[in-house]
This record gives C-alpha cells, sequence and structure tokens, in this order.
C-alpha cells in the first residue's frame, strides 16, 4: 500500500515540514520543506534522525539521502537549518523560490552550488515538470513561470500539492491575498490537507474582509497552522474564529504539537503528539 | 584557534530580513553569520590568557564579526566569498544564518524610512547579548518589547552603506551564478511541463 505523509513540526515557531511517501514496494522517500532550526534548537535535524533510527533506515550509506529539501521562499524562519540539514543528509534536489533579494538567504544558493551534499539546485515555478516523491506527483501552482519576482518576500512563497491517487495535500508556504487571488481556483476538490498560508496570520487568510481561499477549499479538507504565536500572535483569532464558523476541522503546533497527515491515496488519517 | 585577547567593543554585522509594522507587532527580524560545526573534530586549541589548550571539538557555534584576514567589514562581495571559502573549505565547519529581533524604534532615523530587508547594520555587543537571549526566553511580542525598553543598555545600532551594498552585490552574484548553471542551461535543468520529451533526473542516488 502507498503512502503519504506530511508532519508539521512544532519548532516553536515558523515552519519545519517532512514529507514521507512509501511504495507499494516499501520504498521510503523523505523530503524537507523549510526548516526553523536554530543553532540552539536543531530541532528538525534531530526528529528526522530519531525517526529514521526507529524505521531502521541508514542515511549515511546514501549520499544524498533525502530526495529534496525546498525552500518554500527566502525568509529566515523558513530558511535556517536547512543547510545543516543538507550537509547531515544530503539531498538530490534543492528547490527554492525565485527571488530579487535573497538577502541572508544567498548563503544558501552558494552552498548548494559549492557542496557535494547537494546534487541539483534550481529555483522553480509553475511552468517545471518536478519529479514524483515516490508514487506522489508534485505540482507547483505558484510562483507562476516568466513572472517577475513579488516585492513581498511572503508572495514567493512555492505553493505545491502532492497528490497520491485521489487524495492532494497543499502546502502553501507564506503566501498572502495578493497569491490566493489567482491560485484559490486552482485549489483541487480533492483537497483532504491545507496547509494554512503564514502562520494563520490574517494576511494569509483574508482579502480584506473576504476570506481569501477557504471559499474554494473543500470543507472537508483537514487545516494545519504551524503557529508564530512567541512573535506576532499568529494564529490571528480572526483567522480561527473563521474556522469555526465554517467548521473546518483544524489543528494548531502551539495546541498540538506535532501534526501528522497521512493518506492511502483514498482517506485522510490525522494525529498529532508531544 | 580561539584568542580571547580580543576587543570587546566588537560590533556585530546583522541584516534585515522582515520588518513588522503593525499594531500588533513593531519590531523588525535580523540575521546574522554564525560558524557552527557539529561533527567531533580534533587538533583544535583554544588560546586563553595567552596559553594554548588543545582540545577535541564536539560542537562549536560564533558569531562572525569580520571576514578572514585583517579587514573589518564585509564592504564587497569578495570578502563573502572569502568567508565562505576559508570556513567551509575542509568541510567540518560551515557558516550558518541565524536571528534576533529588535524593536522599530532602535533603528536610526538617518535615512528617514523603515529598516529594508538586506539592508547590514553593526550592532553593539551588549544589545546584541539582549536580543539573543530575549529570542528564546520571551514569548510573546509584548515581553519582548518591553524588556527592550526597561533595560539599561547602550543601543547601539549603526546602518552600514558600504556592507549594504557588498551583500547585496554578493547575493546578485548568487543568483546569476546559479541561474547559469541550471535555469539557462538546458543540459541541466529540469524540464518544463510543456516538454514532455525529456527524462526526469532520478530523485535517489
Amino acid at each position: 500500500m502507498s503512502i503519504l505523509r506530511v508532519i508539521m513540526l512544532d519548532v516553536g515557531w515558523g515552519d519545519s515540514i517532512l514529507i514521507e511517501s512509501e511504495d507499494d514496494q516499501g520504498n521510503y522517500y523523505c523530503a524537507v520543506v523549510d526548516s526553523n532550526d536554530t543553532n540552539r534548537n536543531r530541532f528538525t535535524l534531530n526528529f528526522l534522525k530519531r525517526r529514521l533510527q526507529t524505521f531502521g533506515i541508514d542515511y549515511r550509506n546514501h549520499r544524498h539521502f533525502l530526495d529534496f529539501v525546498m525552500l518554500t521562499h527566502g525568509h529566515a524562519d523558513h530558511g535556517q537549518g536547512l543547510k545543516a540539514i543538507m550537509q547531515e543528509f544530503g539531498t538530490s534536489q534543492f528547490w527554492y523560490s525565485k527571488s530579487s533579494n535573497w538577502s541572508s538567504m544567498g548563503n544558501l544558493l552558494s552552498y548548494a552550488r559549492r557542496s557535494s551534499k547537494v546534487d541539483h539546485h534550481q529555483a522553480i515555478d509553475d511552468g517545471i515538470q518536478l519529479p514524483d516523491l515516490g508514487e506522489v506527483q508534485i505540482d507547483v501552482l505558484w510562483p507562476i513561470d516568466g513572472n517577475a519576482p513579488e516585492s513581498d518576500e511572503n508572495n514567493n512563497s512555492i505553493v505545491m500539492t502532492l497528490t497520491l491517487n485521489n487524495v492532494v495535500f497543499l502546502l502553501s508556504g507564506d503566501a498572502e491575498k495578493e497569491v490566493w487571488d489567482h491560485v484559490a481556483p486552482l485549489i483541487p476538490a480533492n483537497t483532504l490537507f491545507f496547509k494554512v498560508p503564514h502562520h494563520g496570520s490574517v494576511n494569509g487568510s483574508f482579502d480584506g474582509s473576504n476570506p481569501a481561499w477557504l471559499n474554494n477549499c473543500p470543507g472537508h479538507a483537514e487545516l494545519g497552522i504551524s503557529c508564530h504565536v512567541g512573535r506576532f500572535g499568529h494564529p490571528d483569532q480572526a483567522v480561527i474564529q473563521l474556522f469555526e464558523n465554517s467548521s473546518m476541522s483544524y489543528l494548531r503546533t502551539d495546541h498540538h504539537y506535532h501534526l501528522v497527515y497521512e493518506t492511502d491515496g483514498q482517506n485522510i488519517q490525522r494525529f498529532y503528539h508531544h | 584557534m580561539f584568542d580571547n585577547n580580543l576587543d570587546n567593543d566588537i560590533k556585530i554585522p546583522i541584516i534585515v530580513d522582515s520588518v513588522k509594522d503593525t499594531e500588533l507587532c513593531r519590531m523588525t527580524r535580523c540575521t546574522y553569520f554564525t560558524i557552527e560545526n557539529s561533527e567531533p573534530a580534533p587538533n583544535w586549541t583554544l588560546r586563553i590568557n595567552d596559553m594554548d589548550v588543545g582540545f577535541y571539538m564536539i560542537g562549536l557555534s560564533g558569531v562572525i564579526h569580520s571576514p578572514p584576514g585583517d579587514s573589518q567589514f564585509f564592504d564587497t562581495p569578495e570578502k563573502y566569498n572569502q568567508l565562505f571559502d576559508a570556513i567551509e573549505r575542509n568541510g567540518t565547519l560551515y557558516v550558518e544564518m541565524n536571528d534576533i529581533w529588535l524593536p522599530n524604534e532602535l533603528f536610526p532615523e538617518n535615512s528617514k524610512r523603515l529598516p529594508r530587508r538586506g539592508d547590514v547594520f553593526r550592532i553593539g555587543s551588549d544589545l546584541f547579548n539582549l536580543a539573543y537571549v530575549l529570542k528564546d526566553e520571551a514569548n510573546s511580542y509584548e515581553i519582548l518589547f518591553d524588556r527592550f525598553n526597561q533595560l539599561d543598555i547602550p543601543q547601539v545600532l549603526v546602518f552600514s552603506e558600504e556592507e549594504t551594498q557588498g551583500l547585496l552585490y554578493w547575493n546578485e552574484m548568487q543568483i546569476k551564478v546559479n541561474k547559469g548553471l541550471y535555469h539557462e542551461n538546458p543540459e541541466t535543468n529540469l524540464p518544463k511541463k510543456e516538454d514532455s520529451q525529456k527524462p526526469l533526473p532520478p530523485l535517489t542516488n
């Protein structure tokens, strides 16, 4: 049986997401989307090490163990720690968003080019055909091929779908209302998991006083929020109220810690644990 | 080698990553370069009080405040390249980014604008230390903000125009070189969706 699993790690604030898949031959595939590990807390790196030990997988036997690492956009709370993760595990692919101002994240571009731990690296958009992760198809919905990078770095976020058979999981980075004008109509009707954009901020979920994407998101989809509560009060209470009013099912990393969403291509299960 | 006979009045370069200027939050996230080591490594020496002590390193994290050599400032792209070349050459050490938060009010108003993404400032060590400690200890914006305002510390924060330009050029260089390697190279780039003829590269090695 094939499996797709998305694990949103509670790293205190910011995004750290693991993607795992298993094909029907039992082959294991693993990817990392964003990381907010710091020099005082290598949470994502150590979580993955322990998880692989549990599975009996020796990543050191692989030069590029990870199938891909993705930086959704060039903000520190999404990119810190990715270098150490790539250094430790190696990756076949490093994908990143298009940005005209890499600011502090140029470090990652430089590393990807020079390090033998990264086999291939490239900025991606909706025109690029990405390799499958096992039996999981990956499609980018944003950014748009040919568009110039946005001035607001959040809106350079890669928005993508992961599809296993009849089930879609959607990851949204920190995309805000300007992105949802284009992407919301593209949300597949068979989306069963939707990562709430921008840590549940108002700008990520509202277009003025109107929901930015909720009306296009299937009502049965599970919502996951990677919180930022220590800094800006993300998620915003107005966003939580929006989900409550819509009777949407949601979990948040500040209340439920690590969020695990798993599908066999037909149904979805969710878990959370400390 | 670590030498503790260094100037205590070090000003650390920090890079503006994201500016929050809302009713809920008026703070700026800044990143800084650190030197890291996560693998045990032999043959290191600690110079302390003019004496050398050999040690086996099992971990290291330190803030980088100047380029390799005699230069004090990262005012050219080459100095960033030299930093990465020097530290990451043997694969044991690497340069990483970490972050602190500062109230927007602390930033100098000489440019009559909020700090912008990519701006480089030099921050006094006392102010940096406070921001470093508070980053993990304060669990709300209000607490963070109040602590900055309550403590009587030298609030040294200076805009570094030359280093801002140096970083901008270095980043542009990274984008340009990387694009040349993959995006503009049909031999190596990932295929376009409309180009279904080209085989996809294998994901696992």
